[in-house]
């Protein structure tokens, strides 16, 4: 006979789950290994590349707000900008270029 | 963080009836509302360490309140859970007395499943107001509302139970029955507590009727749930037959904490909300491990002596409490399910050893048991003696 002051919760759990007939079920389902959903799904159409973990990205390779946009855009111009600065114009494609 | 739990709470105890067999004696049954910081603190809790869980609002009787205190309930839920999160569901339990169009309206709306207290034409045994419950019933569809009526069968009732499943059945409301329970008013009058002898033979009746009823549009509850587990199908028939201790918990309006919404003696209180800073918590007080551990003693007597041991777990530790004792058994509810559930056992065993016309038989039977023949899950054991 078991005596009901002795063990601790820990055990009585343990006692108690081992003593449930679906305990064997939900020993199975956390023995599971785990599945994590959010993997990245379309590695191989990327050329087995990993999903970027820049604080700029998001997990599918975007941006992560609207803020990395507005820099990302922001950064295109001023790029876009300075290449003509210094090819005059794309080197004359651009004729009305003023500098 | 942890599966899921189901989380009794009980906002208020207050009633507008007065229903003879009432866990909460009259002098328990006080005004008085659980505050909104209680049920934050409660969700966040619950948020924070379980994947999933559901709420049943109990009492009392929890339509004492206003729409407006269950809006917003419902508002701090998905404040913890997330907006239309697949995480959370309530149920109501009522006595059906303040069901009205707006309220089923909101119980719709927001996906609320309803529990309904209530005995049809033999209401007034236990209850009031039967004309008014029946007319409010007219509210809830089948097709836009989770809603089931949970008749409790009393002495005065016993013997009542087919009329009582004909009638739910011609309106084609499910329908899950229970006995009296010696608790609460019921423990200060015994009499309304149906013999067990009664009960076992009238409720194997209202299942063999329901068992060839063609025209039978709903489960039987329990017996349906009984007939698959028998069938190997393992679902969790009721809570009084599963391991239910550290996957349910009960709040009061004043915070305290119990493991079960039955009435539960004062020594497994599981201290009061504004003590604990996880749930998990509860789960470690000293009224938890009083429960527990008789709750083992005694699933470790039936493990050895009972062949139903593995469908009934040790059937239901309050049930036990009131009846025999924690750490014993063969009460009531032991003998009610022992003889009902080996009925419905050997049924099952006749049907898949004698492979009958399943014509016969109504539809959740014949899917249950085609089900069977289709996918075996185990074989069918067949009480001893």
């Amino acid at each position: 006979m078991m005596s009901v002051n002795s063990p601790s919760i820990e055990e009585l759990s343990s006692l108690y789950m081992s003593q449930s007939p679906v305990s064997l079920t939900s020993v199975a389902m956390h023995a599971k290994p785990t599945t994590d959903y959010n993997q990245r799904q379309d590695t191989a159409e990327h050329g087995g590349n990993e999903a970027c973990d820049y604080c700029c990205c998001d997990d599918k390779g975007c941006c992560s707000s609207a803020g990395w946009y507005a820099v990302l855009i922001g950064g295109a111009a001023v790029t876009c900008a300075c290449c003509c600065y210094c090819t005059h114009g794309f080197n004359g494609v651009w004729t009305y270029w003023p500098f | 963080m942890k599966e899921h739990i189901s989380v009794v709470i009980k906002p208020t105890l207050a009633c507008d009836l007065d229903c003879r067999h009432c866990y909460h004696t009259p002098a328990e049954r006080v005004p008085g509302t659980v505050s909104s910081d209680k049920l934050d603190r409660l969700f966040r809790m619950v948020a924070e360490e379980y994947e999933s869980a559901w709420f049943i609002w109990h009492g009392g009787e929890p339509l004492t309140l206003p729409l407006r205190f269950y809006k917003d309930a419902l508002a701090l839920q998905e404040r913890h859970f997330g907006k239309g999160s697949h995480r959370v569901g309530n149920t109501i339990q009522t006595n059906g007395t303040a069901i009205d169009r707006r309220f089923a309206d909101f119980c719709r709306d927001k996906k609320v499943n309803l529990g309904i207290s209530f005995e049809g034409p033999f209401n007034d045994a236990l209850r009031q107001e039967t004309d008014r419950v029946d007319r409010n019933l007219s509210y809830l569809s089948r097709k836009e509302h989770v809603f089931s009526v949970n008749p409790t069968v009393s002495a005065a009732t016993v013997s009542k139970q087919r009329e009582m499943y004909r009638h739910f059945r011609d309106r084609g409301i499910d329908v899950c029955f229970s006995p009296v329970l010696p608790m609460g008013c019921a423990a200060e009058d015994r009499s309304l507590v149906p013999d067990a002898d009664e009960y076992i033979a009238e409720s194997i009746r209202m299942f063999d009727e329901w068992l060839f009823d063609e025209e039978a549009e709903i489960p039987l509850i329990p017996h349906y749930l009984y007939l698959l587990n028998a069938l190997g199908e393992r679902v969790e028939s009721d809570c009084a037959h599963s391991s239910c201790l550290g996957k349910w918990l009960c709040m009061h309006p004043d915070g305290s904490l119990y493991p079960c919404a039955k009435r539960c003696p004062e020594e497994f209180l599981m201290g009061d909300l504004d003590d604990i800073g996880r749930i998990g918590d509860a789960f470690a007080s000293e009224g938890f491990r009083r429960i527990l551990a008789g709750t083992v003693a005694r699933r470790e007597k039936c493990r050895s002596e009972c062949d139903l041991y593995e469908y009934c777990t040790g059937e239901c530790s309050i049930n036990a409490c009131y009846e025999c004792g924690l750490e014993s058994n063969g009460g009531d509810s032991c003998r009610i399910f022992r003889e009902v559930f080996g009925h419905i056992l050997g049924v099952c065993e006749g049907i898949l050893r004698d492979r009958p016309d399943l014509s016969v038989y109504n539809k959740y039977v014949r899917d249950a048991v085609v089900g069977r023949l289709v996918n075996p899950l185990a074989e069918v054991t067949v009480p001893r003696g």
